[in-house]
């Protein structure tokens, strides 16, 4: 069995963490996926962890390509994507016995907190809020070599981080997403979420109008953006660093 | 047939992503094999999520097994966890025969293009080697090199976001080895798009947009260039092989200083339905004509004025066409030309409140005619434009040809409505039609729309000709002048329509139909029944070929058609091998020449002759004379003989007797009369002074009359005279003529006389005859001497004849 801090290096990289048992050996549930005696369907009893958007995984069938022969029984899979077609195939990172649950559990919430704790020390003000409309900072023509910055107003409902009695801030960031900047996202207007929030890269500063500068903040990765549902969890991280 | 199939997978239809910018790949050595690339995430979230973003180190590729029915997810692109999209551009290709599969994709960590490949599609890729630059354009083939196949790899990109470049790989499956070739000799900027079209000769063709300046500005023009390399793009230096005549540069200018936003604005545009536009470009080769080259590209200032141009060259890029076809407000063009030289073009084009996604398909290259199919229609506001990337449909789709057919994808909204999809659709989500809803994986949970790859295929149907003649074409037995109509059917055994151009004959003796106006069309099963005539113009075996020229790609076809035109044939006939036996002259013979046809038509005589004038050929009034096969024709021949002896002569008929003039020979004979003398011509001895007659009968013994001419003493004699000559006289065969001798004895010495008879008796024309007579001078005579006569002949003393007359004496003319 992988030691806890394998375990949450597992628990990051795989998109898929399930419980289930093994309930057919050398088959698949989708004709996509070569079959040999480590493939097996798994029917799974509970979700830890999938890709978003993906629901009703819970009591469906799997097919996984073991990493070595597993008898039939209840296990807890970590898993990558394999492939999905009438069926969906995983491959196994690393499989616990299914008894040991918890430490799966476990493992994902410590491998979330790992790696939003860098994203919330190193943030000017974390806040769950709305984004407002889009203002493109730069005309049509002139986007051309450049990142298209533009500006959306955040309407500040709750802030987990930084000053609690802001009410808005200017966000400056790219839209649409550019390959300039490929790791900030694209500001989205209606977007009702957690922001974790740099300052601005020089490069940006530089389009924005001199009155709205100063309190311009900056979405610099995906991860800095988080589902209102993180609120509690992220709270308990701030805590946590703090303490 | 057209089958346009919604290749998100069944377990897939949680989905809400914007899987946009699709391309597509169909593995030549396998068609049942196809690989589809897109914006999709390895979430069904995607663009949808509160944070887009990969959820592991692996973006999928669409693939199918099954020719496009049936997709599945193979999770083998190489991304990396918490990236915001899976990947920035990619495009995937089949190499070729061998099976590999080969990727070009942004890495999500910015500018740096990685060129993959795997074995197969289900592999994860391996990384090649890396490239800095902008969209990369991957086109591949398996080429054959001294029996050694090596997969052929033409990445097209904008290196280091300014230069259009091809990146060549000469063994893509076996060596990462790779030469850049940047294309623009004019100016340092290029626009994004870099394609490539490959030959299997070896020949590559590339378009790219070349800055129309030395300096980037936004008032910036473009021209759209085309290079070429003859040998895989492998020379040194490539791409070299077309050069503008109007500078003497390489690369040909199809189209100059034209206006070309750099994606407009760079951002989901409401007024060109919520999509941006700019240098859209695609180009394509026949695969049977490398100098037939296709090329689209756009120009525009505005969505109100941006159009996409199609245009081609018949030279190998040195020359191109006018527009056409111009699309406006469109986007995403692709080309392909399949193996009947059939041309496709696809588009995504806005046509009011919704995207269309067009097929044209022509199969005379768009000069004159195309057929159109409609594959979506769908609203450009559904679903709501994610704006997180800066397209919404995607800046390009794909049209590939394999064989006749036709393969694409595009991406468009999802929303299940059978009436956006007029050409019909299959999706593998969950959908309910009834309500227009999407589905989850559940079934149950409804699902917002959003933007889908959509797979399409369109089969080309071929039409095939069978044929269908009796007797295997053979027309049997015309004569000249006649014709016989045999049926000939024409069946189209394929599944498209025939289309037939043109019937010909290769034969002047056999004559197809006459055609008011073609083509003609014969549906998939059905036939058309053709008369073929077989109208010979000459004797003898006929044969040639019917030839049908149409649409079935193994045209033209032959038939095999034959027949025979007997000839008429000449026999003559002529009793006792045409000797017409004896015939006096003055005289004919009549005999029949029988001309019989002996041959399966009609001959026709056209003269007869004769080599002599004895032998008279009967008068024809007018030529020529007609005999029926079988039939016999009597013709008289007249034998006149003009002079005795054997007479010849040849009979000569010309007619239409392939063997020529037929001759007989004649023959005649033309008996002379034949004299013969009867009686005495000796009269002894003759009492003086008296006469005696002796008469002799000149007879014809021969067979034809005798043309006696003269008789007469050779000299005159008063002694001799002819008291009854009835000659000159024709002697009638078997005839005689007396004449009457007289010989007066009135001579003191005898002397012999001849009688000539001449005739025309050829064996004797002159005969003489001695005429022996002498007178007897009694002792009167003696006595009286040359008085003797006056007092003698009063006395009957002429025992032998008569006394002679005085006045006798004084004739001395003679006959002769």
């Amino acid at each position: 069995m992988p030691s806890l801090d394998e375990l949450v290096t597992i628990a990051e990289a795989a998109a898929f963490i399930f419980s289930g048992s093994i309930t057919r050996t050398g088959t698949s549930t989708l004709s996509a996926v070569p079959v040999d005696a480590n493939t097996v369907v798994v029917s799974v009893d509970e979700v830890i962890k999938v890709p978003a958007g993906l629901r009703n995984f819970a009591g469906s069938e799997v097919t996984v390509q073991l990493r070595h022969p597993l008898p039939a029984g209840h296990y807890v899979f970590f898993a990558e994507p394999m492939a999905v077609g009438e069926g969906i195939a995983v491959r196994e990172l690393a499989h616990l016995e299914g008894r040991e649950r918890a430490d799966a559990v476990a493992a994902v919430e410590r491998a979330y907190a790992a790696r939003m704790a860098p994203r919330l020390q190193a943030a000017v003000l974390v806040a769950l809020g709305t984004e407002g409309e889009i203002r493109p900072l730069l005309p049509p023509a002139e986007r051309r070599g450049q990142v298209p910055w533009a500006l959306a107003r955040f309407e500040i409902e709750r802030v987990l981080k930084g000053n609690g009695r802001l009410r808005h801030v200017t966000l400056v960031g790219p839209v649409p997403a550019s390959k300039r900047l490929p790791r900030a996202p694209a500001l989205r207007a209606g977007l009702h979420a957690i922001l974790i929030l740099q300052r601005p890269p020089e490069e940006a500063i530089e389009h924005i109008p001199e009155d709205e500068r100063k309190g311009a903040l900056f979405i610099a990765e995906t991860v800095d953006i988080q589902p209102s549902e993180r609120f509690e969890a992220l709270a308990q991280i701030i805590a946590t660093e703090n303490e | 047939m057209l089958k346009i199939v919604n290749i998100i997978p069944k377990n897939w239809s949680d989905e809400e992503n914007q899987d946009c910018e699709p391309n597509l790949s169909v593995n030549p050595a396998n068609p049942n094999e196809v690989i589809v690339t897109a914006f999709t995430f390895d979430n069904p979230a995607g663009t949808s999520a509160v944070s887009p973003a990969m959820a592991g180190n692996w973006a999928p590729i669409f693939s199918s097994v099954d020719g496009g029915d049936t997709w599945a997810l193979q999770f083998v692109l190489p991304s990396a966890a918490g990236d915001q999209l899976p990947t920035w551009d990619v495009t995937c290709r089949y190499g070729g025969t061998s099976g590999e599969v080969y990727s070009g994709l942004i890495s999500p960590g910015g500018f740096t293009i990685l060129i993959n490949r795997a074995p197969n599609a289900i592999t994860q890729q391996t990384t090649m080697t890396t490239v800095t630059g902008d969209q990369p354009f991957l086109e591949a083939t398996t080429a054959v090199i001294g029996g050694v196949s090596q997969d052929r790899l033409y990445v097209g990109y904008n290196a280091n976001s300014n230069r259009s470049t091809v990146n060549v790989f000469l063994d893509a499956a076996t060596s990462a080895a790779t030469t850049a070739n940047p294309l623009d000799v004019r100016f340092p900027f290029d626009m994004p798009p870099t394609r490539t079209a490959i030959h299997s000769s070896g020949t590559i063709y590339s378009a790219f947009y070349s800055y129309n300046g030395a300096v980037r500005s936004p008032g910036d023009l473009r021209d759209v260039v085309v290079v070429k390399d003859l040998n895989w793009g492998g020379s040194t230096p490539a791409f070299q092989n077309l050069v503008d005549t109007g500078d003497g540069k390489v690369g040909v200018r199809i189209a100059t200083s034209i206006s070309n936003p750099w994606y407009n604005s760079n951002f989901e545009d409401p007024s060109f339905g919520n999509d941006r536009y700019g240098p859209e470009l695609a180009i394509a080769v026949d695969p049977n004509d490398v100098q037939r080259v296709y090329i689209v590209y756009a120009t525009g200032t505005s969505a109100s004025d941006e159009a996409l141009h199609l245009r081609w060259s018949s030279d190998g890029g040195h020359t191109w066409s006018g527009d056409l076809r111009t699309i406006p407000t469109a986007k995403n063009p692709s080309i392909a030309i399949n193996a009947l030289g059939m041309v496709g073009f696809a588009y995504q084009q806005v046509v009011g409140a919704n995207w269309m996604t067009v097929l044209e398909v022509s199969d005379d290259g768009f000069i004159s005619s195309f057929s159109s199919h409609i594959l979506e229609s769908t609203p450009t506001n559904a679903p709501t434009p994610a704006s997180v990337m800066a397209t919404y449909l995607g800046d390009y789709i794909k049209l590939q040809a394999i064989g006749f057919d036709f393969y694409g994808i595009f991406s468009a909204s999802n929303a299940p409505a059978k009436a956006n999809f007029p050409s019909g659709v299959t999706y593998q989500r969950n959908v309910d039609w009834a309500t227009q809803t999407l589905l989850g994986n559940n079934g149950v949970t409804p699902v917002a729309v959003s933007i889908d790859p959509f797979f399409f295929k369109l089969t080309i149907e071929v039409p095939v000709v069978a044929t269908a003649i009796a007797n295997r074409g053979f027309f049997g037995d015309v004569c000249l002048g006649s014709f016989v109509d045999e049926m000939l059917t024409i069946n189209n055994s394929g599944s498209g329509v025939l289309k037939i151009s043109k019937i010909a004959s290769t034969s002047v003796d056999f004559e197809v139909p006459s055609v008011i106006s073609y083509p003609l069309k014969v549906g998939a099963g059905d036939s058309i029944d053709l008369m073929i005539r077989f109208k010979p113009t000459g004797h003898g075996f006929k044969s040639g070929k019917i030839e049908i020229f149409s649409n079935d790609p193994t045209s033209p076809h032959s038939i095999d058609v034959s027949g025979e035109c007997p000839a008429p044939r000449l026999s003559m006939i002529m009793a006792n091998r045409g000797n017409f036996g004896n015939c006096c002259v003055g005289s004919f013979v009549d005999e029949y020449l029988i001309l019989n046809n002996s041959g399966k038509c009609t001959l026709t005589v056209s003269r007869i002759s004769s080599s002599a004038g004895e032998f008279i050929v009967p008068e024809v009034l007018s030529y020529p004379i007609t005999v029926g096969p079988g039939d016999s024709l009597p013709v008289p021949i007249r034998f006149e003989p003009v002079s005795f002896g054997s007479k010849s002569a040849t009979i000569t008929v010309s007619s239409d007797d392939p063997s020529g003039p037929a001759s007989i020979n004649v023959s005649g004979d033309a008996p002379p009369g034949k004299l013969a003398v009867g009686g005495s011509t000796t009269f002894g001895g003759v009492n003086a002074c008296c006469c005696a007659d002796r008469t002799i009968s000149i007879c014809n013994v021969g067979e034809c009359a005798l043309h006696v001419t003269s008789v007469h003493f050779k000299r005159k004699s008063r002694h001799w005279r002819l008291i009854h000559n009835p000659f000159p006289a024709k002697l009638r065969p078997g005839s005689c003529l007396p004449v009457v001798i007289q010989y007066r004895a009135t001579e003191k010495c005898s002397r012999s006389c001849e009688l000539v008879i001449e005739s025309d008796d050829p064996s004797t024309p002159v005969k003489i005859l001695d005429v022996l007579a002498y007178t007897v001078w009694d002792y009167c005579c003696k006595e009286h001497g040359e008085e003797c006569c006056d007092k003698c002949h009063k006395e009957s003393r002429c025992q032998q004849g008569y006394p002679c007359c005085c006045e006798d004496d004084e004739d001395e003319e003679h006959e002769g």
